[in-house]
């Protein structure tokens, strides 16, 4: 094994992960704080003869990466809070047609143009939510300069795996702060890539009809498939349906292909998980907690989530529940909080939360445990 | 051990690339740093702030409270964060920008003409940043010369590499002597 010590900063992490990847096409409009990781790729991906786009806007550029994702590439786009909302469209429809594809949101400050150089964690439920109609969504969140690069490569082996997009939702600071990251550079790390057609002689390709764990293995575009693509809702041939079988038939596979393995999918790390206060917390908001935690304060515990979305209930309960204080910190006015409210219901779930662009810092955070009620 | 270090001056006085170089040095001694910066909206002439942090240990917390040594370049960045120092800490104040300042009983005070010196020696301000972190290393000790002129290397070449190693020995040697 060979340590490669390199000190980073978040976005180039960021890009460095999504080149071990094997990234091939980027399309991104640029906005602060998500610049850099525009910036480098642009050098980086051109430089190994790979494509890299800046787009008009933010809903060509997530367009622009579903086109490459269905003519195979390995694809992404990066942004932040207003570029976020205006590709909620194509997210919607990256999920309808199943292209893979990532997305980095490098959260600020909002709603609107709000902070644009500020630390928020403002867009949790608009990464699950903020496209319209039923849909799976993975969304992960990096504690670190390092897992921002673990994570990246990790978003590009779920996004081919389940063709589904995959967000990372990372945070101001993260992305520009720089910090010590290792990489072993003795072996490549493992790759996932989409699953092909192989026809037998006379069968008939359908895009959507050959299922492995309700993945499709639908043709690259480009590879000699005729592939129907429409976010209309689609038969097993791509064409579209307004029958309700049809229709009933596609959402409820969508979102049972994540479902189904949300034990695969979602990751916490826990550290004292004995501990009388647990805390739930997740990107830079929890730095604050393993600070305490590290500096002596064995009382309290954390659940640090690392998939966002799809939750499992049950890794989170078998901790939260046998705390005797839970207290999910979180950088805006609670919307992992209601998640955790809603999956354990037999425990008061408090909060400690921040908004305005700053930290929790952690001497503040004891004074606010210490204002808790019970 | 942790020592914790606030840039304060103006954009384009490379005070973010000092303290890059500052947390590279520190890797190279095989220790914890990291480093962050606040963003204005502008690329030159706006307040910066950029902090470092070196450690023996992990970094949780990537921001400084009160820090144990601030260095201000200029009157804006001194109005702001002039007192904002630890008790036992350390203030290094850039003179040719700071003419007037409060003496403060928690910290020690050293101040020179940096950038005045840095164009008598240089001529030159472009290398001031490296100047006043040569001084603040030999003042601090967080982490030695040499690491830190070896750090200079993996961000400049030619001719740049040598003023900027010259520049960082000179405040080294204003400092110590």
């Amino acid at each position: 094994m060979s340590i490669q010590k390199e000190i980073l900063q978040g976005a180039q992490a960021c890009v460095k992960g999504a080149m071990e990847a094997e990234l091939g096409f980027f399309a991104g409009y640029p906005i602060t704080p998500s610049t850099e990781i525009a910036e480098i790729l642009s050098t980086e991906l051109t430089k190994e003869g790979k494509i890299f786009i800046q787009m008009e806007d933010e809903i060509a550029s997530i367009t622009a990466v579903i086109g490459a994702s269905l003519a195979g590439q390995k694809a992404m786009t990066a942004t932040s809070g207003p570029g976020f909302s205006l590709m909620q469209e194509g997210l919607g429809y990256a999920c309808i047609v199943e292209a893979p594809l990532v997305l980095v949101n490098v959260q600020r400050g909002g709603p609107s143009t709000g902070l644009p150089t500020k630390v928020a964690q403002g867009d949790i439920m608009q990464s699950r939510w903020g496209t319209h109609g039923d849909h799976p969504m993975i969304v992960l969140s990096p504690d670190s300069v390092q897992e921002l690069y673990e994570l990246t490569i990790r978003a590009f082996n779920l996004a081919e795996q389940y063709r589904n997009p995959v967000i990372i939702l990372t945070e101001e600071t993260i992305s520009h702060m720089r910090e010590k990251v290792l990489i072993d550079t003795s072996k490549k790390p493992h790759l996932i890539k989409r699953a092909k057609p192989e026809l037998r002689t006379g069968e008939t390709y359908l895009p959507y009809g050959k299922l492995v764990d309700d993945v499709p293995i639908i043709g690259n575009i480009g590879d000699g498939y005729g592939t129907s693509i429409t976010g209309l809702v689609h038969m097993e041939n791509g064409f579209q349906s307004a029958n309700f079988e049809v229709a009933d038939r596609l959402i409820r596979r969508l979102n049972r292909k994540i479902e189904n393995k949300i034990q695969d999918i979602f990751e916490i790390e826990v550290i004292n998980p004995d501990a009388e206060t647990m805390f739930i917390s997740y990107g830079v908001a929890s730095r604050t907690i393993k600070s305490l935690i590290y500096s002596g304060h064995d009382e309290i515990g954390l659940i640090r989530v690392k998939t966002l979305f799809p939750i499992d209930p049950e890794q989170i309960r078998k901790y939260a529940l046998k705390a005797k204080k839970v207290i999910v910190s979180e950088l805006n006015l609670g919307q992992y909080y209601y998640e955790m409210q809603r999956i354990l219901p037999e425990k008061k779930v408090h909060l400690i939360e921040k908004i305005g662009g700053e930290l929790i810092a952690p001497k503040e955070m004891l004074r606010r445990i210490e204002e808790l009620n019970d | 051990m942790r020592t914790e270090i606030r840039y304060s001056g103006s954009g384009g006085q490379g005070l973010i690339t000092a303290t890059r170089i500052i947390a590279r040095a520190a890797l190279r001694e095989n220790k914890i740093s990291l480093q962050s910066q606040v963003y204005g909206a502008e690329a030159r002439g706006g307040a910066t702030k950029s902090e470092v942090i070196i450690s023996d240990r992990e970094i949780y917390f990537p921001e400084i409270e009160i820090p144990d040594v601030v260095l201000l370049m200029t009157q804006e960045a001194y109005r702001k964060y002039g007192t904002c120092v630890k008790e036992e800490g350390i203030r290094i104040l850039d003179t040719f920008y700071i003419p007037n300042y409060d003496r403060i009983s928690k910290a020690r005070t050293y101040t020179e003409p940096f950038t005045s010196i840095c164009e008598e020696e240089f001529h030159t301000k472009l290398v001031s940043n490296m100047l006043v972190t040569g001084y603040l290393i030999g003042i601090v000790k967080m982490i030695s010369l040499k690491s830190f002129t070896q750090a200079i290397g993996d961000f400049f070449s030619d001719e740049k590499l040598t003023m900027n190693i010259q520049a960082a020995t000179f405040g080294y040697n204003l400092a110590v002597k």
